[in-house]
């Protein structure tokens, strides 16, 4: 059996052990939303010849009259079509009552995909308004897929005008364009009259800190009315349509600020891969020119050193949006751009210049690139980061970016250059693109930074992963922070904390609960006798859960 | 419950058991949402399982008064488990859908013993099922129903009523498939 055929089995054996281990336990709730779906869906049957009667020619006629057709995706035409002046196909789901709407659907779906298609985009002054838990809408011109999915409490469309408020989930809308969408971590209202006059307004019901990075953006001049703000761990983007279709235009072929629109075919991912781009060379721009670099050197011996350098400054690009500065603890940081020559690849004249997107077969080949990267990675981090630096001097696509990101930053982990790695996970838990990496960036960075003594900073990491929707790493994750504020703050601190991670197990959780016992067992013995039965009920390896037996019986002693 | 006790728990109730929607419903919803999942795979939200169930559930009430008994009802209730799936499958634009979901997913896996084996563990989710995706859906059932829910060749044929010969070939090519694919991921390595 060869290497590959062999790492392909380990592959196949863990993964399909993994699969075994998703957890697909359905809770109560679930049970009863279902029941009653299926409840209710035995009482409003259709007769068997409904479908027959009734599909695609009343949907066609309805489109003509200037109705509202709301079909569940990948439903075929003609099946269990139901006509109604205001009918919506989820009960969370309403119209404004003026809105004539089709709606093919099965009265069953709860959840689902439905697809809007409208003859034509209302005006501003006959706003369709969704309402509903979960939706999140794409637009196109003259047609609307509304996809129901998870995280959304409120959506409001005014077609024509992008004026939305969504929680959990964003999505811009200019005359009937899709433009964007993405999933911030807490509700945003965005006043689109506001940033058309050039003052950005955003209200967060979580965190006010988006307002401040709203107000300080350069608002881009007033035809083109779009803004861009960026947030570390979110899509954070705020953009705002223009107020037409024409001005969007324009502007983005005047001026294509971050995250400007490009209301063209394949705008979207231009506009999108420009947002990402745009906040990171707003830090030095240093990263570019160290790939660029790269680039003329992939022959030569010095390809190893440039793709170091290549970590150091793509670390140092996001240093302005980096709340964690680690400026004092490494001198790299304070080298300047090294060119601006525009003949030199990636010098900040350089940069300047358009960069066509990557197509979709570069962005499969340069993914394959970064893959084989990560899973050479703990075997040979030099070559595995050289890998993923080709990749970035190439201008990825965000996702195929945020994946050799981690790739470098991994790499310089295992370099011990923790400075540079802590930054670089930070850039990776900061592109949207890259959310399932964000976890682990962001434990890693946690990592490293209490390896630099770095606490606060270690603790804020983890803060922002205990906010993601991933808990892959949950027991690592609170491992860590139950040590880090052990150190900072004392164990008390710590076993008070502990107490609350009472549903967590794995080695390390036990380990930690057994660190805090053993501190705290003097002072708080009740504490530590309920962290001790915390390991007990969870395990642990053996030596912890004989460590904790053993102090258990000292406790008991005393 | 897995599917084996599910299994048992016809064989005590009996098959002569008449069943309702709702009984049918109280008894399997953890194994067809099981197999549900686990066929979709893991970039599936919990919506679109709940969705996938209840259409099993509302496929299994229309077909109920047919259900005569010839086979459990668990092995029946599976097998329009799957093809449910199989229809929500069809289609190039699903799956081009299923694709993005994926890749756009995030991969939960359950906690392990370090970081490492964690991270590990979902790297491997992510190349294998990255993997079973690219093999055609009737291959890929075979698969997940016999490799990751530990049926018998004769089962899963029963399940999905086809012969044993048809699982054994399906399997081989979907192990085949996904193998090759596996070690195409590591090839530049």
């Amino acid at each position: 059996m060869n290497r590959r055929e062999d790492q392909a089995r380990t592959h196949l054996e863990r993964g399909t052990e993994a699969l075994k281990a998703l957890p697909t336990g359905v809770d109560a709730v679930r049970r009863a939303k279902m029941l009653q779906n299926i409840e209710a869906a035995r009482a409003s049957r259709p007769a068997a010849w409904f479908r027959w009667a009734i599909g695609g020619g009343v949907a066609a006629a309805a489109l003509a009259a200037g109705a509202v057709l709301l079909a569940p995706e990948g439903q075929a035409p003609g099946e269990h079509v139901r006509v109604a002046d205001v009918q919506p196909t989820h009960p969370a789901i309403e119209f404004a009552a003026d809105a004539k709407v089709v709606s093919a659907t099965r009265p069953r779906l709860q959840t689902g995909s439905a697809k809007l298609v409208m003859p034509e985009v209302p005006p501003p002054t006959e706003p369709v308004r969704l309402d509903t838990p979960h939706a999140r809408i794409e637009l196109t011109m003259g047609e609307a897929t509304v996809l129901v999915v998870d995280g959304v409490t409120t959506l409001e469309v005014i077609a024509g005008r992008a004026t939305w408020i969504v929680a959990g989930r964003t999505a811009f809308v200019e005359a009937g364009q899709r433009v964007q969408s993405g999933e911030p971590a807490a509700t945003r209202a965005v006043d689109d009259a506001a940033i058309a006059a050039g003052e950005p307004a955003a209200e967060r019901t979580s965190d006010d800190a988006a307002i401040a990075e709203v107000d300080g953006l350069s608002p881009t001049p007033a035809r083109s009315d779009a803004t861009t703000a960026r947030r570390e761990g979110e899509v954070g983007a705020i953009e705002a349509a223009a107020r037409s279709a024409t001005a969007r235009r324009e502007a983005t072929a005047i001026d294509r600020p971050s995250g400007a629109i490009d209301p063209t075919p394949g705008g979207e991912r231009r506009a999108e891969t420009s947002v990402g781009r745009d906040a990171n060379a707003r830090g030095a721009g240093g990263a570019e020119t160290s790939v660029g670099r790269n680039t003329n050197t992939r022959d030569g011996s010095d390809a190893d050193a440039n793709a170091h350098d290549a970590s150091d400054a793509m670390a140092n690009g996001r240093d302005d949006n980096a709340r964690n500065d680690l400026t004092a603890r490494d001198d790299r940081r304070s080298a300047p751009d090294a060119t601006s020559d525009p003949a030199v690849p990636g010098s900040s004249a350089a940069r300047t210049t358009p960069r066509a997107p990557p197509t979709d077969a570069e962005t499969r080949s340069q993914q394959k690139q970064v893959e084989a990267a990560r899973s050479l990675v703990r075997r040979d981090a030099a070559k595995a980061e050289r890998m993923a630096a080709e990749v970035l001097e190439l201008r990825p696509a965000p996702k195929v970016e945020a994946g050799a990101l981690m790739v470098v930053a991994d790499a310089r982990r295992r370099a011990k250059d923790a400075a540079v790695a802590a930054r670089l996970y930070a850039r990776v838990a900061e592109l949207p693109e890259g959310r399932e990496l964000h976890e682990e960036a962001l434990l890693r960075r946690a990592e490293l930074l209490e390896g630099l003594g770095d606490l606060d900073d270690a603790l804020s990491a983890l803060d922002r992963a205990e906010r993601l929707d991933a808990h892959s790493l949950a027991p690592e994750r609170a491992a860590l922070q139950l040590g880090l504020i052990q150190q900072r703050d004392g164990a008390a601190a710590a076993a008070t904390r502990a107490l609350t991670y009472s549903s967590l197990g794995g080695a390390a959780m036990a380990r930690a609960r057994l660190d805090i016992a053993r501190a705290v067992h003097s002072t708080n013995p009740v504490a530590a006798l309920v962290l001790l039965d915390a390991i007990r009920r969870h395990g642990g390896s053996r030596a912890t859960l004989e460590g904790a037996e053993a102090l258990r019986k000292k406790i008991d002693d005393r | 419950m897995g599917w084996q006790s599910a299994l048992e728990l016809d064989e005590a109730v009996g098959q002569s058991r008449t069943w309702t929607i709702d009984a049918l419903f109280r008894a399997h919803v953890e194994d067809v949402a099981r197999i549900v999942a686990r066929l979709m795979g893991p970039q599936t939200s919990a919506a679109d399982i709940d969705d996938l169930v209840q259409q099993v559930f509302i496929a299994a009430d229309r077909a109920l008064p047919k259900f005569r008994g010839d086979s459990k009802i668990t092995t029946w209730l599976y097998g329009i488990a799957s093809r449910v799936v199989l229809h929500n499958l069809r289609g190039r634009r699903r799956y081009k859908q299923m694709i993005e979901r994926f890749e756009a997913s995030q991969l939960d896996v359950p906690a392990s013993t370090s970081v490492d084996e964690t991270v590990a563990a979902r790297e491997s989710l992510r190349l294998v099922w990255g993997a079973l995706l690219r093999v055609a859906p009737k291959k890929r059932l075979v698969f997940v129903l016999f490799e990751v829910e530990g049926m018998t060749a004769p089962e899963v044929a029963e399940v999905l009523g086809v012969s044993e010969d048809t699982v054994r070939t399906r399997l081989r090519r979907a192990r085949r498939e996904v193998m090759a694919s596996l070690e195409r991921s590591g090839a530049t390595t």
